[in-house]
């Protein structure tokens, strides 16, 4: 459905995207994450429309920024980094004028209007003006306004930056709500809010992408081991020695109270221990009150991803 | 079509209720009405035409200018400053419809603006107690050619301002760029000024004192229609030079 290959922007002599390619289909909320000056802001924009790409290739649904500009800019819903709007104007103004310039019958804009509203919570500042919103609330005019054609890809950048976490929040339930039947591109620096938005990542350093997958694929793209921490009722020994034996582990720590023994299980990237630990407390007895997997956190990968330290 | 007449409206009403719009024709209007004034003590029982008094001094012609290059600022370097623009650049819209649907805003704007100075006329009269008769068709005429240059104006203020990104370089730009149109006279060779062929056609203050005079050049309508179309196209490249920045 989206199809990038081989994508370059330069800004003068220098190369702001550098041979990016990527395809991507309805359905996935991409993540363009990477730290500031990698050039998410300059994707955006080039999937946008709003900029010319130097040299490489772009397409939505067969569809051609260059060759097919309108109707390809018809397909996509874009919320800019600063969520810009016309301030003088109230928001019911604002909807139905950039209902208008989608090429909307107004009987159309009426109804898309009603749902944009419900789904962006703007019902109660329809009547105000813009300049006079908080941040939050102008955020979601900016969500509503590209959402206003209904439009099978969004495209949004930066759409929780210098929101307070409850609104940051709010947008990002938005944002799932809307996955359905669209893909949404989101350019974000901070990774923590793409997690759990976003099914895949691509990650984008000095204009270049280093790497494409669902954050899980990502995490286990960086370090050698996986941890599994448990909570078992057994004898302390007694649990680290059988612990040690089972299959692909290759670090047993244990601690925690007397009765209930906390261990730590790094074992081999990409294997799955959890069944082969159930069978083991079942065979010795072992009452087990907690077992969850230890994830890095996604920033830590990123940062590992790019070079940084893990 | 249906697009531009979309944009025109838009921008039109938009800008017809912000107080900046109706503050800074409040202002040409006081300033044109003064003028007026002034030039009617100066030259009482001198043999001066009333069209000449409304629109003849060099004064009016630089209000005009003042004017055209503020209500211009509305077109795009307000849109960069507020980051709208890229919301343009992202709409179904091509750039000539953006272009020419601003255009047409800010040309109506203008009319609008300048509609007063028809009131000078009857004022006067009103005033002096003196029936005489109104050159309408000479006032009429010349409002005619005030709105051509303002739109040959207004045209080249747009592709100026598409070059600046904040709005007062953009004003300061405007204003020289229509200064340097209206005394291009001074800039070209003496011959030029006294034989003029299609020298006129540059020359703004030329063609300003013609329609003051109620004279209804053809030269001049079709030097204000090409000047016109061909600042729009500029400005049409020059926004299409902005996806490729």
């Amino acid at each position: 459905m989206m199809t990038v290959v081989q994508l370059t922007r330069r800004f003068g002599g220098r190369s702001a995207i550098q041979d990016l390619t990527f395809s991507a289909c309805e359905g996935e909320i991409l993540g363009l994450v990477g730290p500031n000056g990698s050039g998410k802001t300059t994707t955006a924009r080039l999937l946008a429309g709003v900029l010319e790409p130097t040299s490489g290739h772009l397409s939505l649904y067969g569809r051609s920024p260059l060759r097919d500009a309108i109707e390809y800019r018809a397909l996509i819903g874009y919320l800019p980094e600063t969520a810009p709007a016309w301030g003088e104007l109230r928001v019911r103004e604002q909807l139905m004028q950039w209902a208008a310039i989608q090429g909307m019958p107004l009987r159309r804009s009426l109804l898309q209007m009603e749902w944009v509203l419900g789904v962006c919570g703007l019902e109660p500042c329809l009547e105000r003006r813009i300049e006079t919103l908080s941040r939050g609330y102008r955020q979601r005019v900016g969500l509503a306004m590209a959402l206003l054609s209904n439009p099978k890809v969004m495209i949004l950048d930066e759409p929780t930056a210098g929101l307070d976490p409850l609104q940051s929040e709010t947008i990002r339930e938005t944002i799932l709500r809307l996955r359905q039947g669209r893909l949404i591109v989101i350019a974000t620096h901070r990774v923590e809010d793409a997690e759990g938005v976003c099914t895949r990542l691509l990650v984008l350093h000095q204009g270049r992408l280093v790497a494409d997958g669902t954050p899980d694929e990502l995490r286990r793209r960086t370090g050698k081991t996986e941890t599994l921490t448990a909570e078992i009722r057994g004898c302390r020994e007694l649990v680290r020695e059988r612990c040690r034996s089972l299959l692909f582990v290759e670090a047993v720590e244990v601690g925690g109270e007397e009765e209930w023994v906390r261990v730590t299980l790094r074992h081999r990237r990409g294997t799955d221990i959890r069944a082969d630990l159930f069978r083991l407390a079942v065979r010795e007895g072992w009452e087990i009150r907690e077992l969850r997997e230890e994830r890095p956190p996604l920033p830590r990968v990123i940062a590992s991803l790019l070079g940084g330290s893990p | 079509m249906s697009r531009v007449r979309m944009i025109w409206k838009r921008e039109f009403l938009r800008a017809l209720f912000q107080p900046s719009y109706a503050f800074s024709a409040a202002v040409f209007t006081a300033m044109t009405g003064l003028n007026f004034w002034k030039q009617v003590h100066d030259q009482s029982g001198q043999d001066v035409t009333l069209n000449l008094l409304l629109f003849g001094s060099l004064f009016f012609w630089v209000l005009v200018l003042l004017w055209v290059s503020v209500v211009t600022l509305r077109t795009f370097p307000e849109e960069v400053r507020s980051g709208t623009l890229e919301l343009w650049l992202a709409a179904p819209v091509r750039e000539w419809e953006l272009v020419l649907g601003k255009f047409a805003a800010v040309w109506l704007l203008i009319v609008l603006g300048t509609l007063p100075l028809a009131v000078y006329a009857p004022l006067l009269r009103w005033a002096e107690a003196q029936p005489w008769p109104i050159p309408w068709v000479e006032i009429w005429t010349a409002l005619a050619g005030l709105w051509g240059i303002a739109g040959l104006l207004a045209a080249v203020g747009m592709a100026v301002a598409l070059v600046f990104e904040t709005p007062l370089p953009a004003f300061l730009a405007v204003f020289s760029a229509g200064l340097l149109l209206f005394f291009a006279e001074s800039f070209v060779p003496f011959r030029w000024t006294v034989t003029p062929r299609w020298g006129y056609s540059v020359m703004l203050i030329q063609q300003a004192g013609d329609w003051s005079r109620g004279v209804a050049d053809t030269r001049s309508l079709v030097a204000l229609a090409t000047g016109m179309a061909f600042f729009l196209f500029l400005s049409v490249r020059l926004l299409q030079l902005k996806r490729l920045r």
